[in-house]
């Protein structure tokens, strides 16, 4: 009997999630609601459209996701309430059916509520590469797995809540409004900072992939927060169970008392179990990535100086200012398939002769295992120092090996993101972190006010020779401010050689594409590469400009596409000459790849819409917003020498050159369109600091020789500097002597024809 | 097959709504009378399982209401006072879907059942329809086929009748009639005519308690002698005492009242044989009948 029951039990529970499979098909709810979801995700996509498809569904996924989680919630809380709307409550509550088989029926009988909505994303995806004509990428895959696992969580937490709020909720308009509003609270959260208050909410988020503290990118996919996602993921899943383990608890409890009802508290408290322990690791997981940069902070910018006195003196804190400098670096680089890398500097010094002790800062995440070189006697290894003792007979090179996998969080806003990296999926390397040995002792942040602030000043008193050698897995690919010497392909392994005469080598890593358009080279994501091809007339445009105006050629610097997040560090402010153009650039004060154009993905696909815009309507204002980017890459490549990894801005005098070559393209662009007059009042109601002072004067100087010698007078000045910058920075004294070289030149031959 | 209710008590808060009642239905149509209020469809809903009860005790046949619902579950037909279900499906799908949910489990089976139901309610022709599209009465027939199904051994139909015309009306009773069978089938109304047509035994249930308990023409029988037939002028009919109006025509002669008095009301008052209207009437005593001032 007890085999039969069963048999019937089952044939019940299927024969309920069947019908109820039934009538969900046939219901308006759910085919509005999907109407609905279709709604929201063609209009976020028409909004962003065109994209990346990767990126339409990081900036599609706002709308549409909870969309889907407050869908499900109201069809599955009408579906469980149909009986009472239906007036069939009262038959369905005499039926000879367990109330637990009702619920586990309909319960499973959600599943087509999951199908239909999964298949709709399933076909979304799909067309939506098609559209977009993008080639499938590894971060595809990421993305399509990402969006799956988020919507299905998201559809889990919508049928787990419409479950147990039917058992403890009568009303089924209170419900279904209850339902709504966890959803939307939930969703909300993710507005505000994400810190230890507002974890747990964004846990219970109905979505993921385009969520606060998560940043999704073409190049990388949720790298490097797959871990934090998955337990996400686990927790929505967990609670989702366990909210629809309690309603059957409940739903039994209410109208079967006599059962037992220990094996469902059972199941109740394994899913909660899951559900805490992986919110617990998800917590333990940001708190550990928090302790990191807390410490990753301390450690760095409060090192103290080394105590020990040095040979030719030593400033205690900050600067490398020192009489060690390196005037050549021979860097080779092995990375292995894990991410560690294994490095090979050799040093040309300057400033050892007689011996002595030196110290050369490189971040205490390399372990170094040799220091090597004729001269060297002894070395050893304090914090972010590498102490060597030279003999008298000090040979300018040394060698210094060195292997790790440096990581470096930072939080920005609140978001927890890596500024500085090296991992098998790839990186970011600055100079500014010491990833090779920089001379002397150097603080590398500064957290006096409690940001994580980069130590901007310049790390060489010149600029030095680098050859950097780089070998690494065949999926990888690399670029640096250097320019490329050599690229091939060995034995399986990628090889790349750059040279070049600069301030610092800062390398970007990982499974690169490479795009080439007339002069334009583009290196980043793949689906990402094709689209910035659109940029190469903009960037012609704007470099024959300058190339023009200086008198100089100007080399073509490539442009690197960047995950968002990775600009995440850097101090952002306007710069005004663009605020009046209609534009509002938010600059970085360190350069990510030194004079190397680095865009970040959505700043590209911004760019190459404005550059299809402009092509159609040839407006100033489209053309401004697809050159924006790409010119403030070009000033400071052109006014950033020869600290290509400090910006431009902090030095005035580059800064008001830099302003006079803005106004001249604004002119050039605009033509008659644009209002000078404006232009200047708002310079001259700026907030002004002495370094602002010094840049209007430097602009105000400019402006007047114009007058007075010429537009040929201000160019010569402006190629002199330009050639001046390959070597030193220019101040104000160097701007005086450049300005009387240029009246003295003119006058002696007189002004040319105007 | 015998229904045995003792002592059966409900409360509602600080309202009874049901009292004191005691009851043996045994096989056969049984009708449960009572105004609006009386407690019929709680007693009703009490025995399809679908609310507890506050004392008492009820036993269907071996099974104890409190310690077996699902038992009584397993037996039990019901068609609740205001039948509907679910507009997007047709007959049989439903049939089919209540088939499966009492039990039968083989699709051949369930087949059979249904079309032996929908043949009994005379809704073959439509069952392929969906019940959107139903009239009132069709509807009807939907619930009490429902409640046929899987031939249960106790049949609960509450006011069934309610909101159908007159031929449906008709049509239902003579069903009832028929599927009575050797199942109890307990009918609650306050339509008179319904029990009057197709029940054997019946009970009186007013403000919660049973007011009367035995057969139709016991009932009836407490009228006689108490009912009188007179016609009168409307000016008069104010003058009458103790006197409850059960019926009244306006004729060429003048008012024709048909009442229920203890005594002659009036001398030219005719006593006329009671009905089983006139018995519940006597043993309601509702006020809505109205009493001559």
């Amino acid at each position: 009997m007890k085999v039969v029951s069963e048999r019937f039990r089952k044939a019940k529970v299927w024969g309920i999630a069947r019908m109820e499979s039934r009538l969900y098909l046939r219901s308006r709810e759910l085919w509005i609601g999907l109407a609905i979801v279709w709604l929201a995700l063609v209009g976020m996509m028409w909004v962003h459209w065109p994209s990346p498809p990767e990126l339409l569904f990081t900036l599609g996924d706002f709308v549409p996701v909870p969309m889907t989680a407050l869908v499900t919630i109201l069809a599955v809380t009408m579906g469980f309430g149909r009986e009472e709307r239906e007036s069939f409550g009262d038959i369905w509550n005499s039926l000879p059916v367990r109330n637990a088989d009702q619920y586990w029926g309909k319960i499973w009988g959600t599943r087509t509520v999951m199908a239909v909505f999964v298949f709709n994303w399933l076909l979304v995806l799909p067309v939506v590469w098609y559209l977009s004509d993008t080639a499938w990428s590894p971060s595809a895959a990421s993305t399509l797995v990402g969006y799956v696992a988020q919507v299905a969580a998201a559809l889990l937490l919508g049928i787990g809540i419409a479950a147990s709020l039917h058992s403890a909720i009568p009303n089924v308009w209170v419900r279904a409004a209850v339902g709504v509003g966890i959803i939307l609270a939930f969703s909300l959260v993710q507005r505000f900072d994400f810190d230890d208050s507002t974890q747990w909410g964004v846990l219970l988020s109905p979505y993921i992939v385009g969520g606060v503290p998560y940043g999704h990118s073409s190049l990388f996919g949720m790298f490097p927060w797959e871990r934090a996602v998955l337990w996400h993921v686990l927790f929505q899943i967990g609670a989702s169970l366990a909210l629809v383990a309690l309603g059957g608890v409940m739903y039994q409890r209410r109208r079967d008392p006599a059962r037992s009802v220990y094996p469902g508290a059972a199941a109740v408290l394994c899913l909660v179990a899951l559900a805490g322990v992986s919110a617990a690791m998800y917590q333990r997981h940001w708190r550990d990535v928090d302790q990191t940069v807390l410490q990753q902070m301390a450690y760095d910018a409060g090192t103290t100086a080394p105590a020990a006195a040095v040979s030719g003196g030593l400033p205690a804190t900050g600067t490398a200012a020192t009489l060690l400098s390196v005037i050549a670096y021979d860097l080779t680089i092995n990375a292995a398939e894990d991410g560690v890398w294994h490095i090979v500097a050799a040093l040309t010094l300057a400033g050892v002769e007689g011996g002595g002790r030196f110290p050369l800062t490189l971040h205490h995440q390399w372990s170094v295992l040799d220091v090597a070189g004729p001269s060297v006697a002894r070395w050893e290894r304090e914090a972010n120092v590498v102490w060597m003792e030279l003999r008298d007979d000090a040979a300018p090179t040394v060698t210094i090996t060195y292997a790790g996998r440096p990581f470096l969080w930072h939080r920005w806003a609140g978001r927890l993101s890596p500024f500085h990296f090296v991992s098998a999926r790839g990186g970011y390397l600055t100079p500014l972190m010491a990833w090779y040995p920089l001379p002397g002792y150097r603080q590398l942040v500064d957290a006096s006010d409690g940001y994580l602030r980069l130590n901007g000043e310049p790390m060489l008193t010149a600029p030095a020779e680098f050859w950097v050698q780089w070998s690494g897995p065949q999926s990888m690919s690399i670029v640096s401010n250097l320019a490329d010497w050599e690229r091939e392909e060995t034995d399986g392994r990628q090889n790349a050689t750059f040279r070049g005469h600069s301030d610092g080598v800062s390398i970007f890593f990982g499974p690169l594409e490479r795009e080439r358009a007339g002069d334009l080279q583009l290196a980043g994501a793949s689906s990402l590469v094709r689209w910035g091809t659109e940029l190469s007339e903009p960037y012609e445009k704007l470099y024959a400009f300058y190339a023009a105006l200086l008198g100089r050629s100007i080399p073509r610097e490539p442009v690197i596409i960047v995950p968002d997040w990775l600009l995440n560090i850097y101090t952002e402010y306007r710069w005004s000459p663009l605020e009046r153009l209609g534009r509002y650039p938010l600059l970085r004060t360190s350069p990510l790849l030194g004079a190397v154009h680095v865009l970040g993905e959505r700043e590209l696909v911004a760019a190459v819409a404005a550059a299809r815009e402009w092509r159609q309507t040839q407006t100033v204002e489209s053309f401004f917003a697809a050159t924006e980017w790409l010119h403030h890459g070009l000033l400071q490549s052109v006014w950033g020498r020869p600290h290509v990894h400090r910006s431009y801005l902090q030095n005035p005098v580059h800064k008001g050159l830099a302003e006079y070559t803005v106004l001249q393209w604004a002119h050039f662009v605009a033509g008659t369109d644009f209002d000078s007059e404006r232009f200047e009042q708002t310079l001259a109601g700026r907030p002004r600091t002495a370094e602002e002072r010094l840049a209007a004067q430097v602009l105000s100087s400019l402006q007047q020789l114009e007058q007075t010698h010429g537009r040929s007078a201000v160019q010569r000045l402006l190629g002199l500097a330009y050639d001046r910058l390959e070597t030193s920075e220019l101040d104000w004294g160097d701007f005086q002597a450049l300005l009387q070289t240029v009246r003295g030149e003119i006058d002696a031959v007189g002004q040319p024809e105007s | 097959m015998e229904l045995i209710i003792e002592g059966l008590e409900k409360r509602f808060g600080n309202f009874i709504a049901l009292q004191g009642i005691d009851l043996t239905v045994r096989t056969g149509m049984f009708g449960l009378l009572g105004p609006n209020g009386a407690g019929k469809t709680t007693l009703m809903r009490i025995l399809a399982t679908l609310i507890p009860k506050s004392k008492g005790r009820v036993r269907i046949g071996s099974f104890d209401l409190d310690r077996e619902p699902h038992k009584v579950r397993e037996i039990l037909g019901y068609l609740p006072q205001a039948f509907n279900t679910y507009r997007n499906l047709t007959a049989a799908e439903v049939l089919d879907y209540v088939a499966l949910l009492k039990g039968i489990v083989d699709a051949k089976e369930r087949r059979k059942e249904v079309d032996r139901v929908l043949e009994q309610v005379n809704l073959s022709r439509r069952s392929r329809d969906k019940i959107g599209t139903y009239s009132g009465g069709m509807k009807q027939r939907v619930g009490i086929a429902q409640a046929l199904i899987g031939n249960p051994k106790l049949l609960i139909v509450d006011e069934p009748t309610a909101g159908l015309d007159p031929e449906e009306r008709i049509r239902f009773r003579n069903l009832l009639g028929e599927i009575s069978g050797d199942r109890i089938v307990i009918l609650s109304t306050h339509v008179v005519a319904d029990i009057e047509s197709v029940c054997t035994d019946l009970a009186v249930l007013n403000q919660g308690k049973l007011v009367y308990r035995g057969t139709p023409e016991a009932l009836a029988r407490r009228a006689e002698g108490k009912v009188w037939s007179l016609t009168l002028d409307a000016g008069e009919l104010s003058r009458l005492n103790e006197v409850r109006i059960l019926a009244r025509r306006q004729t060429a002669n003048g008012l024709q009242i048909r009442c229920l008095s203890p005594s002659r009301p009036s001398p030219h008052a005719t006593q006329v044989a009671p009905t089983l209207e006139d018995g519940y009437m006597a043993t309601v005593g509702s006020e809505a009948a109205g009493m001559a001032s």
